[in-house]
């Protein structure tokens, strides 16, 4: 992942948007979204996606469910009804942060 | 857009499973990673073979695939271990180990006579001779290999010989000759719970495999 030291707190909630976003998605199809939206920026490597989606689904807030896709078996994950709270709460936890440190950084042309 | 055909995806399967990525469920998601990639490449141009994609992939790519197995299988263990000893604090283990502890003091005298170092000895072979067992019906009956199945086999023999190495090598050592009793009840109950633990956690993992995945 670029900038990795940066982004590792955010991957949970990067992941949750995005399958808050759309009805389910597989490991591959989460980096390559990623890859696209940042126009190449912020690339998920493998190591790093599927630990945090494997973590998501222990605690709840994930559900697989398997498909055979073009000769192979896929793995989707889609949102709970956890899983779609904790968005929520994830996305508003990085918005004060991304503020705070909007204030922080650049204080002249803070948001507040 | 070009699809891999089954022999493609049986290829990366097997050349994964030689890799000692031995873990059908985890090895399924890296075959549709790595498949989804080449396909990716195709259809952005590449027009070579897939062999040769396949083996830029790899190049490119295996150490860090590797790695993050292995970081991955040593995760799931401490997991499991932790889960492990997690489920004592459950409700049915607290009633369970109440239960038999009551039980153990209530008829002392009559079971302390059966117990001593050996017998602990014998039940932590024995508990591994049974691990054992499970784990060649497991492969057996599914004729795959499953992270959670395994790493957790593994998280029961060492608690288990961890328990009954700091039990008897360390605390026997320690504790009075008068005391000792009630060390090996403890002990016992400790062996029951583990083993009732053990085997709902092995029940669920099953599930989850077979009702979630259907892998089984």
């Amino acid at each position: 992942m670029a900038n990795s030291k940066l982004y590792k707190g955010s991957l949970t909630t990067i992941i949750l948007k995005l399958l808050n976003e759309s009805d389910k998605m597989y490991g591959y199809e989460i980096t390559q979204k990623v890859k696209e939206i940042t126009k190449g920026e912020l690339k998920i490597t493998e190591g790093a996606l599927y630990p945090a989606l494997h973590k998501l689904e222990a605690d709840g807030l994930l559900e697989v469910e398997m498909k055979k896709v073009d000769n192979r078996l896929r793995k989707y994950y889609k949102l709970t009804e956890k899983g779609n709270k904790e968005t929520v709460n994830k996305l508003n936890e990085l918005q004060e942060y991304i503020k705070t440190m909007q204030i922080l950084v650049n204080p002249k042309f803070g948001l507040e | 857009m070009k699809k891999l055909t089954k022999e493609d995806i049986q290829f990366i399967d097997t050349y994964l499973d030689n890799s000692d990525v031995v873990y059908a469920d985890v090895r399924l998601e890296m075959v549709d990673h790595i498949a989804s990639d080449i396909e990716n490449s195709m259809k952005n141009g590449d027009e070579r073979d897939f062999y040769y994609i396949f083996k830029d992939y790899m190049v490119n790519n295996k150490a860090s695939l590797l790695n993050n197995y292995k970081s991955f299988k040593s995760k799931t263990l401490n997991k499991l271990t932790l889960k492990l000893l997690r489920s004592f604090l459950t409700l049915k283990s607290i009633f369970l180990t109440c239960v038999l502890l009551g039980l153990g003091l209530f008829f002392k005298e009559h079971i302390v006579t059966y117990l001593n170092e050996d017998v602990f000895i014998m039940l932590w072979f024995f508990t591994t001779l049974l691990v054992f067992v499970l784990w060649l019906y497991s492969n057996t009956k599914t004729k795959t290999r499953f992270i959670a199945i395994e790493q957790l086999f593994l998280a029961m023999l060492l608690l288990t010989y961890f328990a009954k190495s700091a039990f008897i090598d360390i605390c026997m050592a320690v504790v009075s000759v008068s005391n000792k009793d009630y060390l090996y009840i403890g002990l016992l109950v400790f062996f029951i719970v583990t083993w009732f633990n053990f085997i709902s956690i092995t029940i669920k993992n099953f599930q989850y495999y077979s009702n979630r995945l259907n892998l089984i």
